[in-house]
Parts: C-alpha cells; structure tokens; sequence
C-alpha cells in the first residue's frame, strides 16, 4: 500500500556549517511500527521535523503518503507527538480538543474531544484548564490532541516522558491498537525493551548517519541492546 | 473560502476566550494609552484655545502605542508550549489564521478607541466625533491598515529574541504614511474644514488598505512556512 509508506531518499539537513543529518535512506512500509533510537543528539527529532513538514531538508525528498512532506494535503494525516504540547494554557483540555477539531476541519469537534478524553482518561478533568494539569496529564492531553483527526500516520518523539506507570501501560496498550488499526507508526524513544517490544522494525542512527535498520522479527530485546551498544556505543 | 472563514472564526473565536479569562492585559493597555493622553495635557501647556490642533497628534499617537502593544501580543499567545507549530502542522489554511489574528487585532483596537475617545473629548473639551460618521470612517481605515501591516509583522518577528524591539522598529517606517494620512484627516475633520480637505485622504487611506491587505496574505504564507 503506497498511500501509508513513509519513503526518505538522501535526506539530509544542515543548520549553518552543522551538519544534523546526513545522506538519510528510510523507507517505512504501510503499517510499520518503526522505532528509532540513537544517542542525543544524533538527528532523531530533526528527521521526524522533517517528516511532519515542520522543516525543510536542505538536501534530499522526504515523501510521506507520496506526497511531499511539506506539502499541505499530507498535514491533516498525521498527527504529532512531540515535547512541547501545543496546548494552550488557558483553555480546558475540552476545549483544546474541539479547537485543535475545528482546526482539522472535522464534522463533529465536540464529540470528538468527549470521545478522546475518555480515551486519555482525562474525562474528569475536562473542564480544568491545562495550566492546571501535572506533566503526565498534559502529556495524555497532548496523545489526544495528535489523535483528534484520526490520523493514518503517527508520530512520536519520547512520549512516555512524564506518564507514570499505569499511564504509559495504558498508551502502551492504545498505541498497540492503533498500529492494528493499519497505522503506520514512527517513534523516538530511549527505551530500548520498550521500543523493541512495540516495533516491527528498529532503526539508529548517529551522527546524522542512518547505522542500523532491521525487521524487529527475531531480534530480542536483549540481543539488540548488545547490537545498540557496539553500533551507537561510545 | 467557506472552510477558511470556518477556520478563521474558530481562532478567533479561541484568541477571544483566552484574551478574556486574562483580561488584565486589556485594562493594563486601556490604562497606558490614558496614560499617554494625560501626559500630552501637561506637556503641551495645553488650553480650550490650542487644544483643537494637538488633538490629531495625541490620539494617534495613542492608538500608535496601544496597538503596537496589542499587535506584540497577539502571536505570543501561540508561543506558549508551541501552540503556533500545532496550528502550523494542522491543514488548516494560512490564510484563516492571518484573518482571526487580524480581526482579533482589530477588535482589541476598537475597543481601545471606544473608551479613549470619549475620554479624550471629556478630558480635553474638545469634541473630535463633531463630523461623527467620517471621523469614525478615518478612524476604520486608519485601524485597518494600521492592524493588516501590524499583524504581518508581528508574525514574522514573533520568533526572535529581540522581538519586543523589532516589531516597533520595523513596523513604524512601513506605517508612517498611513499614519499621516490618518492623522491629517482626522485634524481636517476636527477643523472643521471643507470636505476637499479629507475626502483625497480619506481615499489614499483605503488604497493603502488593500495594499497592505493583499501584500500582508501573500507574504504571511511564507512566513507561517517557515515558524
Ligand atoms: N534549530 C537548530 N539549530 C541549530 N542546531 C540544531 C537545531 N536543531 C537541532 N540542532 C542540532 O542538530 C543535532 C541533532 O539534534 P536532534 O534534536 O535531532 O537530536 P536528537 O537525536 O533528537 O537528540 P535527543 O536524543 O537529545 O533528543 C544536535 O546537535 C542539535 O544541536
Ligand atoms: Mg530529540
């Protein structure tokens, strides 16, 4: 299926002299759960910049659904989870949801917003402004907002930053389900047994270079964790 | 064009509700453009007699520096955990979001003028609104111009460190003929003076509008592009 595949050919960026990407090849199939690790500051959160069309690569094509990432008719189809929330402070969490809904131009913002807060379990807290809310909260609230327009790919950069045990059991779980769902899913995160047990494929990269790229099938968690070391280690 | 005034009064409809639950923003501005007015009444040795010829200068000045106020504002908002990156990754149109900051520029403006106007004329004695329906007509197209250039700048300098600075800086020259047009109509209006004396400026002040405006939606799409 061509319509959910992520394809990056030479892909690389430079900010001034810098170089924070560089020479990228990716292709994430149709439902691929790609899970991509790599030492801080090795271009992780600069590749999924680019993906979601928040830059621009300053060499290379970055397709996302065959269109180009920039490119506006892709933005309604992913949805991104990152640092910062994109929330804002002085609005409920309801009110975030039906806003960020109208801002995806969907029918029916307001059962939306009901429908994920429940699924967030936030529900109770609904008419709380976000300024009120703890870390992990805000974080759920952020899930929720990425979902609003039921996006066909999913991007997140560390979200189980914040959530505490039950919460990230919980996204865990819903993230699982999505990818069911024939979502194709791209994910940063530290966490090596987490990451390995929710991919189907594995990826590092260092600085700025793509050095690892495999199917998750038969590579356990503890066996990659030696593969991580030698290929990323010091 | 429908979904984009959808989307517009959405924001809008969201600038507004945040704008209220911290309204002291509003009070604080409504205070310091007061402020400027009663300065303006010591500085000037101002009289019953010369009042008429400053009262221009001074309400200009004071709209100047309450709108340049709110203009700084009104993108900063989007600023906190973001918010402008989620707007930007959203497939809303461009165009939806200068139009909400707009009008929402506008609005706080108007507001402003509603309370400083009548302020003014107590204050002063001098009654500006004499030729009322043209003096409201200078005041708009002033406004428009003054919040079409204000808005596109204050979304191009919202990313910068010295942003507090820029956006006079860079605002203040691109609007000094706006402003003297406005401001010289309005002194024609309070003078009294035959129509001939407004109506060419009057003019002026709407083509610099549709200027501005047409300019200000082509250029704010690369500068969302690029937040
Ligand atoms: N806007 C920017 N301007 C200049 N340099 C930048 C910018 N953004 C990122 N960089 C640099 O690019 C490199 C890669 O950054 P990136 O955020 O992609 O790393 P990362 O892999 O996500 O790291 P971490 O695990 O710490 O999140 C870093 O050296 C960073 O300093
Ligand atoms: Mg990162």
């Amino acid at each position: 299926m061509y319509k959910g595949r992520i394809e990056c050919s030479g892909v690389g960026k430079k900010y001034g002299d810098f170089t924070a990407l560089k020479n990228v090849d990716l292709l994430i199939e149709a439902g691929d759960f790609l899970v991509l690790f790599g030492p801080n500051g090795a271009g992780k959160t600069t590749l999924l910049k680019i993906l979601c069309g928040m830059t621009r690569p300053t060499s290379g094509v970055a397709k996302v659904g065959g269109a180009d990432s920039h490119s506006p008719e892709i933005r309604g189809k992913i949805g991104v989870i990152s640092h910062k929330s994109y929330l804002y402070d002085s609005l409920t969490a309801f009110e975030n949801l039906e806003f960020y809904g109208q801002m995806y131009g969907l029918e029916n913002p307001r059962a939306r917003a009901g429908e994920l807060l429940e699924t967030v379990e936030l529900a109770q807290r609904k008419d709380d402004m976000v300024r009120s809310f703890s870390r992990g909260m805000t974080q759920r609230l952020s899930i929720a907002r990425a979902l609003v327009a039921d996006p066909d790919f999913i991007f997140l950069d560390e979200p189980f930053t914040g959530l505490d045990h039950h919460s990230a059991v919980a996204f865990q779980a819903l993230l699982s389900a999505l990818h069911k769902r024939g979502k194709t899913v791209l994910m940063i995160t530290h966490d090596i047994p987490l990451g390995v047990a929710a991919s189907t494929r594995v990826a590092i990269l260092k600085n700025g270079r793509k050095v690892f790229d495999e199917k998750t099938d038969g590579l356990g968690g503890d066996k990659f964790m030696k593969t991580y070391l030698e290929v990323a280690g010091k | 064009m429908k979904n984009t005034l959808l989307s517009a009064r959405a924001v809008l409809m969201k600038d507004l509700r945040t704008e209220w639950r911290t309204r002291e923003f509003l009070g604080h501005t409504f205070m310091f453009a007061l402020l400027v007015i009663v300065i303006f009444n010591f500085a000037f040795k101002i009289n019953p007699q010369n009042a008429p010829g400053f009262a221009s200068g001074i309400l200009w000045i004071s709209f100047l520096f309450a709108g340049t106020l709110g203009l700084g504002r009104s993108f900063l908002v989007e600023k906190e955990n973001d918010c402008i990156q989620g707007l930007a990754l959203s497939p809303v149109d461009r165009t939806a979001i200068f139009l909400a900051k707009f009008a929402g520029n506008l609005i706080f403006l108007l507001i402003i003028q509603v309370i400083v106007v009548p302020a003014f004329i107590v204050l002063y004695n001098v009654n500006v609104m004499e030729n009322f329906f043209m003096q409201c007509l200078v005041f708009l197209l002033g406004d428009v111009g003054f919040m079409t250039l204000g808005t596109l700048i204050a979304a191009m300098s919202v990313n910068l460190k010295a942003r507090e600075i820029l956006l006079p800086v860079l605002l203040l020259p691109l609007l000094t003929p706006l402003l003297i047009f406005a401001a010289s109509a309005t002194a024609s209006l309070v003078g009294g003076d035959d129509p001939s004396a407004y109506l060419g400026r009057i003019r002026l002040l709407a083509a610099f509008d549709v200027i501005f405006f047409v300019v200000s939606l082509l250029v704010f799409e690369y500068i969302m592009d690029e937040l």
